[in-house]
């Protein structure tokens, strides 16, 4: 009897899978995570086999792709009908391996090592070196402080540092191979991960709701009510949480950081190269173009900012889907986006299916049919989610509610007190209007454009369409529970992708100037600067200018929200707080407690912002007043409230003073937090 | 042929030694400037934790009680990041009380230039 040997794919493929198997009763986050990224790597290697090997980078690609968007789509039929558990991903886990496995085998992988072409080794050490001390930067400023912005702990040389690295990093994709890429991703790295390194309890509010719901996810199996919105990430966390054996938090935290280090080169360097037929070199380095316009959302994880890096690589990549096979691969992994926020990814599926389409129909009829379909598509789908939640729509507002349009476009940066320096009001001049004028620009030079006239067309019909779909969401939706300062929520994100669309085409127009030294000098220069202006405005500033005090969920607020549960000693309260509190009561306890308030069940914690508690809680701080809270007992039907003030609030010492006086129960934590317990009938 | 080879060799390895020179600059400024960095990170790191009370705004150039940005409605302490479109603030501030805000600064520049 004759035994084929296996091949070295199946091998690879099935000990890993084996080796994530026997870690579902080991738990260890070493073996899970060593065993997973082979798993990855094999994977990838596999499906590659199906595509024509004229271009690696693009086959691997491709196929990276195909299996993120499996991956996610199987976790997501587990999360709709089964438990997501240990076994239902462990079951899931086996059938796409035993589907891997009736693919053709590949060639084997030949391994070399690593090579940077014409790169002095000095100047990849200098690099190296650069990033490792912007990286040990971050480390040394983890704090659990309550943080008002992470510049105000980091020194000013880490902006020259990240400015010479990124030139550097520049520079060796120009000389170097696409090994060189490794540098572009890393530099990413350095540049989105500032957050996710510095705030040591976590960065924001919504990750941090987000993050309970997974852990409600992974706890029980599942969580009510199951909706599409959101269910990509979440059954996306709780798979690799399984599969890995690393902490929910640990994946939920480092999800996008880790996505938009790798996604944005990888797609620039595809799409530039295959699909806008750019030079090699010129397509290298084309990632940079992803930092000119600050990317606070490419910093955090939140379903919207998964689906908003998919849509910056989008940018680049929408070309190759001239081609049927690359369209249907890129339709699926928007598809797939769809079911982590559809508000951008559904017009990033019709940008795809827009580009198949102007390659088969007349352009004129595919951009006309884009930007019907692209104004229409989310206004659609809120006008569906409102009737559902029963809110009417009064479609005249579209004529009469202008200006919440118009007031999107307000300048944020109004402050001219004269104690500001020209230096800071010049740089928040640039930041307001550089993404204005570099969208001004490309609709003003899009009828000269010579080259790629079709993708320019089609780039010009998204900025139109999208900016109508932003006109029907500002004026005509008004969400319930959501407080009125965050009602154009929606619209603001649209607009802000808006502003992205032009990125694509920065080294587009360098391809026509790459041999001309000064020129790539300048543009270099030019990138470096620009990309370190929005490093500094990707995270929240502190300054003269931009003088909004407000911290971080620290220590101090985890301590008084165990305080106050033992405090409790199990009876029936609820908090009023600000919503960081309410964010580390999330992170501690999940969605423990709930309270029938009028007519509907409310958390013990002031969540929403819009909701009724975050109302007595603002009623009582602008008064100074406590006596809301005796109704409050009586509504809710619980005997104690606890209210919280924050010593590092501007003006809280006079509301903590007017406070003391009507509590008879005052703890202090740490001297950072008061609670004042009020109870019932007292 | 040999002595123009040997003039290349020889200039080929002054290059070499003086990137290398150049370089090893380079890494010892940085080096040094790194250093001088973590001493401000740790002052900076321990004056947050020992500080009680609101970031004092008169270093930032203002006088001492005044509260930029403070609103009555708005509850200081958001940090929920805001999509403010394309500018990447973390503020909740709605576009309108920017306006208000910026009214009261113009009105305040006004009567310091004594319009």
């Amino acid at each position: 009897m004759h035994i084929t040997r296996p091949s070295n794919s199946t091998i690879a493929i099935a000990v890993s899978m084996a080796g994530m198997l026997l870690n579902l009763a080991l738990h260890s986050p070493a073996l899970g995570t060593v065993a997973f990224t082979a798993w990855c790597i094999a994977a990838t290697h596999r499906v590659a086999s199906l595509f024509q090997p004229n271009s690696k980078l693009l086959s691997y690609f491709l196929s990276a792709l195909i299996c993120a968007s499996t991956l996610t789509l199987g976790s997501l039929l587990v999360y709709f009908t089964l438990p997501l558990n240990a076994v239902s991903v462990g079951g899931l886990l086996t059938l796409l391996t035993f589907a891997l496995l009736r693919l053709p085998n590949p060639q084997a992988l030949s391994f070399a090592f690593p090579t940077f072409g014409n790169v002095p080794r000095e100047i990849i050490a200098i690099l190296v070196l650069f990033q490792s001390v912007i990286l040990a930067f971050l480390i040394a400023a983890r704090t659990s402080e309550p943080l008002v912005s992470p510049w105000t702990l980091l020194p000013g040389s880490i902006f020259v540092l990240f400015f010479v690295s990124t030139a550097l990093t520049l520079y060796v994709q120009h000389r170097g191979t696409s090994t060189a890429l490794l540098f572009a991703v890393v530099q990413l790295f350095l540049a989105v991960s500032v957050s996710a390194i510095v705030y040591g309890i976590g960065f924001g509010f919504d990750p941090f709701v987000h993050r309970a719901g997974e852990t409600a996810l992974i706890t029980t199996g599942h969580i009510e009510p199951v909706s599409i919105l959101y269910s990509g990430q979440y059954a996306l966390v709780g798979a690799l949480h399984f599969l890995t054996q690393l902490s929910v938090t640990f994946v939920d935290m480092w999800l996008l950081p880790l996505f938009a280090s790798i996604f944005p080169p990888l797609a620039a360097y595809v799409g530039l190269r295959h699909g806008w037929n750019i030079d090699e070199r010129v397509a290298r380095f084309g990632w940079v173009a992803t930092l000119f316009i600050p990317f606070m959302l490419f910093t955090f994880t939140v379903p919207f900012t998964v689906t908003y890096v998919f849509f910056a690589g989008a940018l680049f990549l929408f070309p190759l889907a001239q081609t049927t096979k690359s369209a249907a691969i890129l339709i699926l992994a928007a598809t797939t986006m769809c079911f982590f926020h559809p508000l951008l990814a559904v017009p990033t599926l019709l940008l795809f299916a827009a580009s198949w389409l102007a390659h088969r129909l007349s352009l004129w009829v595919s951009v006309a049919s884009f930007v019907v379909l692209t104004a229409l598509c989310v206004p659609a789908l809120l006008f569906v989610y409102q009737m559902g939640n029963g809110v009417s729509i009064d479609f005249s507002n579209l004529v009469w509610n202008v200006t919440a349009f118009l007031s999107l476009f307000a300048n944020p940066f109004g402050s001219y007190d004269p104690r500001i320096t020209f230096s800071l009001n010049s740089l928040y001049t640039l930041r307001y209007w550089q993404p204005v004028v570099t969208l001004l620009l490309m609709l003003a030079l899009a009828p000269f454009w010579t080259t790629h006239r079709k993708h320019v067309a089609l780039l010009v019909a998204f900025v139109v369409g999208m900016l109508l779909c932003t006109y029907g969401v500002s004026t005509l939706f008004t969400f319930k529970g959501i407080i009125s300062h965050e009602q154009h929520e929606f619209a603001l994100r649209l607009l802000q992708a808006i502003y992205i669309i032009p990125i694509c085409l920065i080294p587009v127009a360098l391809s026509r100037w790459q041999h001309h030294a000064l020129m790539r000098t300048l543009w270099f220069v030019g990138m470096s600067v620009f990309a370190t202006t929005s490093w500094y405005f990707s995270y929240p500033q502190f300054n003269a200018k931009f003088a909004y005090y407000s911290p971080s969920v620290s220590r101090h607020d985890v301590d008084a929200v165990h305080f106050m549960e033992t405090d409790s000693a199990g009876n029936p309260y609820v908090v009023l707080s600000n919503q960081m509190t309410s964010a580390a009561a999330l992170q501690e306890f999940g969605f423990a407690h709930y309270h029938a308030l009028a007519g509907e069940e409310i958390l013990w914690y002031a969540i929403p912002t819009g909701g009724t508690l975050y109302a007595y809680y603002l009623n009582i701080i602008s008064s100074g007043n406590t006596e809301p809270a005796q109704e409050l007992m009586e509504s809710a039907n619980v005997d104690t409230v606890y209210l919280v003030m924050y010593a590092y609030w501007p003006g809280s010492s006079q509301l903590i003073h007017q406070l003391e006086v009507q509590s008879s129960h005052i703890e202090s934590i740490n001297d950072r937090i008061t609670i004042y317990k009020l109870n019932r009938y007292e | 042929m040999s002595k123009a080879r040997t003039k290349t060799q020889t200039a080929t390895r002054t290059l070499v030694t003086t990137r290398t020179v150049v370089s090893l600059a380079i890494a010892g400024a940085v080096l040094a400037s790194a250093a001088a960095g973590f001493g401000v990170i740790n002052a900076k790191k321990a004056e947050l934790s020992t500080r009680l009370h609101a970031f004092p705004y008169q270093t930032l150039g203002y006088t001492p009680g005044y509260v930029p940005g403070y609103i009555p409605g708005n509850v200081p302490g958001y940090s929920v990041p805001g999509y403010v479109p394309g500018y990447g603030t973390f503020t909740k501030l709605s576009p309108a009380d920017f306006m208000k805000e910026r009214a009261i600064w113009i009105g305040r520049m006004k009567s310091l230039l004594g319009l």
